[in-house]
């Protein structure tokens, strides 16, 4: 009587721990699947999107000034290139950073109370370093001399590499029009922030990367001919 | 628990050990293609990211 009790008990532990496995499986399967699945799949997409943008383009006529107060969450408005990521990098830039709307889909998202390319002040964007396309995944190899080209519907901005700082999340400060941390900042000064999230893997802390607006082409001239040195 | 499942499956040894394998298969592609899609769908957002 005893025994037979006994080896029930060893039963139900036993589905108990099996089922805790099985939890455990699942939960780390999820992690593969967001970093080796869906990952590829949703960088490529993007950047698939963002080569297959200029159709949008040419369909809104509008100045970008006029176009970018009816912008909202998740709505696409610019194109950013970085060869120092891959010489063919394209992602889009939409506004706002929602997660779900933006981050998550657009790729790369724009903090609504920063300024706009080009403009006095700082133009500031946020994207994933790792899982959902992690457009900003190397954005640590950003260094001097690199050069940053954001695109909108009329115009070409083209941005220098500054200076990059780790810094905890609660320092919003970096994304004020006169960027607090960046070395010689000046009131004025048109600026551009990369943002993103530091170490790798983790949401500790945020890597900043400062850039500053070195030349302004309108769009009918073309892509810039540095950019196109940098990507052949 | 899963000792049980593999009894109850039909056939000798091997055949067992395939549909064992081709059940796993079938669950992460069910994970992977239904499951985790869905998840991330609902998870939900991160309000400290929208400054």
């Amino acid at each position: 009587m005893f025994e037979v009790k006994k080896e029930k008990q060893t039963s139900y532990l036993q589905w108990f721990g099996e089922i805790l496995i099985t939890l455990g499986a699942i939960l780390m399967l999820y992690v593969v699947w967001q970093l080796f699945v869906n990952d590829p799949v949703v960088s490529q997409s993007q950047q698939q999107q963002a080569k297959e943008y200029s159709i949008v383009e040419q369909k809104n006529s509008k100045e970008f000034v006029k176009m970018r107060t009816n912008l909202k969450q998740g709505a696409v408005f610019a194109k950013i290139y970085v060869p120092r990521f891959a010489k063919d990098y394209e992602r889009l830039i939409g506004q706002g950073t929602f997660q779900k709307v933006t981050l998550n889909v657009v790729g790369v998202g724009h903090y609504v109370s920063s300024d706009w390319p080009g403009e006095a002040g700082n133009f500031a964007v946020a994207a994933h370093r790792t899982s959902h396309g992690a457009p900003f995944a190397d954005i640590d190899r950003l260094k001097a001399g690199d050069k940053v080209w954001v695109k909108t519907n009329d115009s070409w901005f083209t941005y220098e590499y500054r200076q990059t700082k780790i810094v905890k999340p609660s320092e919003i400060g970096v994304i004020d029009d006169l960027p607090k941390g960046l070395t010689g900042a000046i009131a004025g000064g048109k600026y551009m922030t990369m943002t993103s999230c530091h170490p790798k893997w983790t949401n500790q802390q945020r890597i900043i990367v400062w850039l500053e607006l070195v030349k302004t082409d309108p769009k009918s001239v073309g892509k810039p001919f540095e950019l196109l040195e940098a990507q052949r | 628990m899963y000792a049980n499942l593999f009894r109850k499956l039909p056939g000798g040894p091997v055949s067992k050990a395939l549909i064992f394998a081709l059940i796993i298969f079938a669950t992460i592609c069910l994970m992977f293609l239904v499951v985790y899609p869905f998840v991330e769908s609902v998870i939900t957002e991160d309000p400290s990211l929208n400054v």
